[in-house]
């Protein structure tokens, strides 16, 4: 039993090793904030770990999963409203990048996958890309962007549907990785 | 389009999270009895699903892995501890505790499997997808439930691991020590009236977790832990709040 416990430990800690760079990426850029995206890291692993949550392989890739399990423990902090500036958390860029240094096949296909997801967002005209940004990384609902941006609820619906459709048609083609 | 359906415009809304808690309760109401939402969902999911692949790359800090690591590794060895008896559902006190500590990282599929394997292989050396035969290994290890009290620490945990002769108390879910305080270790040796103090002095992380390394446990009765003013005391002043039976 407790052999199991601590294997099942170490299996945790591969996880954590291959998903941390893409989870705390996604959370510093939505917290716009070093601790509370680690704090956000550290809830979403832990939950991992706590609840067993199933990793359901029809859903997608185990990244897809852990980053959308890191995406809703995010979404959860800003509307807790533990960062104090949303604005400024989801319009400025980030300060401290740090480029990882690994060259492994996967690394290099991982930044050709991610360069293309941001191409097909850079390419969507601007009020389009806008309103999936402040949705999908702002943390914002649909009525916090349309009052934002002074609009009605419907178009910023109508926006983020559009340009949804868009970066499909874009992506389509691209497999996702494991 | 006639079969356009008149939620048509949510669905993305609800792929990006920006759907209030009523809104997306509300459309997933709907989804269930409309198969269009549903075949919209799946086909706009792929969207949503690499939006997180766009942002620019952050390491994450190495303490973040070691403070992780170190709940992770002291929860498997409490859960190990409790046995298999921590998954039943009773007594209450046990309920709170598997609630808290139950199926770690339960992942299924193969893709996942193929990840415990790696990890398995690259940490123990039995990869394989059988629970009986994962748990060979080299190691001996020996680990002791303590018992904590419920009203110093309610919700806390502590084990002993006894590793090749080496004792380490962990802890979770404590709270910090008061202020001007710190957490001391005692020994109660066999046949002796009161606890020996130890160097053992420790504190919790902000997530209440903690480890120490003990002094010899042979010839030991049972194990201690008090607060004790800063720098620690040569008898107790508080009563013990864990304690752990050798």
């Amino acid at each position: 039993m407790q052999l199991v416990q601590r294997a099942e430990a170490a299996a945790f800690e591969v996880v954590y090793d291959r998903h941390s760079g893409a989870a705390f990426s996604l959370a510093y850029r939505m917290c716009g904030a070093r601790q509370l995206a680690e704090e956000v890291v550290q809830e979403a692993f832990l939950s991992i770990w706590r609840s067993g949550a199933r990793y359901d392989r029809a859903r997608g890739s185990v990244r897809t999963w852990i980053l959308g399990i890191t995406h809703h423990r995010a979404i959860d902090a800003l509307r807790r409203g533990v960062v104090q500036d949303r604005h400024r958390a989801s319009d400025e860029g980030i300060e401290e990048r740090f480029e990882s240094t690994d060259r492994t096949d996967v690394e290099v296909a991982r930044r050709e996958e991610a360069l293309e997801v941001r191409g097909a967002l850079d390419v969507l005209p601007d009020e389009h890309r806008r309103a999936i940004e402040l949705a999908y990384y702002g943390g914002f609902t649909q009525s916090e962007i349309a009052e934002m941006l002074g609009i009605p609820i419907g178009t910023v619906k109508g926006r983020m549907r559009l340009g949804m459709e868009k970066m499909r048609d874009r992506l389509e083609p691209a497999e996702v990785l494991p | 389009m006639s079969d356009r359906c008149q939620h048509a415009d949510t669905v993305a809304a609800f792929l990006l999270s920006a759907l209030s808690d009523w809104e997306r309760r509300e459309f997933e109401a709907h989804m269930a009895t409309c198969a269009r939402c549903r075949e919209d969902v799946a086909s706009l999911r792929v969207v949503a699903d690499v939006l997180p692949l766009a942002v620019p790359p952050v390491a994450p800090p190495p303490q973040l892995r070691d403070r992780l690591m170190e709940t992770v590794r002291a929860e498997a060895d409490v859960l190990s501890a409790a046995g298999p008896a921590a998954d039943r559902p009773q007594p209450q006190r046990r309920r709170r505790f598997a609630l808290s500590f139950g199926r770690p990282l339960a992942i299924a599929g193969a893709a996942a499997a193929l990840v415990l394997g790696v990890a398995l292989g690259l940490g123990i050396g039995a990869a394989t997808n059988d629970d009986q035969t994962k748990t060979q290994t080299v190691v001996q290890v020996r680990t002791v439930q303590a018992r904590v009290d419920a009203t110093a620490a309610p919700g806390g945990a502590a084990v002993i691991v006894m590793r090749n002769g080496v004792a380490t108390l962990r802890v979770t879910g404590l709270p910090a020590p008061p202020k001007g305080k710190v957490y001391e270790v005692w020994l109660l040796r066999r046949g002796a009236a009161a606890p020996s103090p130890t160097d053992a002095l420790f504190s919790v992380s902000t997530r209440g977790s903690g480890r120490v390394a003990l002094p010899s446990v042979v010839g030991v009765e049972a194990v201690l832990v008090t607060a004790e003013p800063d720098g620690g005391s040569q008898a107790p002043t508080s009563q013990p709040f864990i304690s752990a039976p050798l």
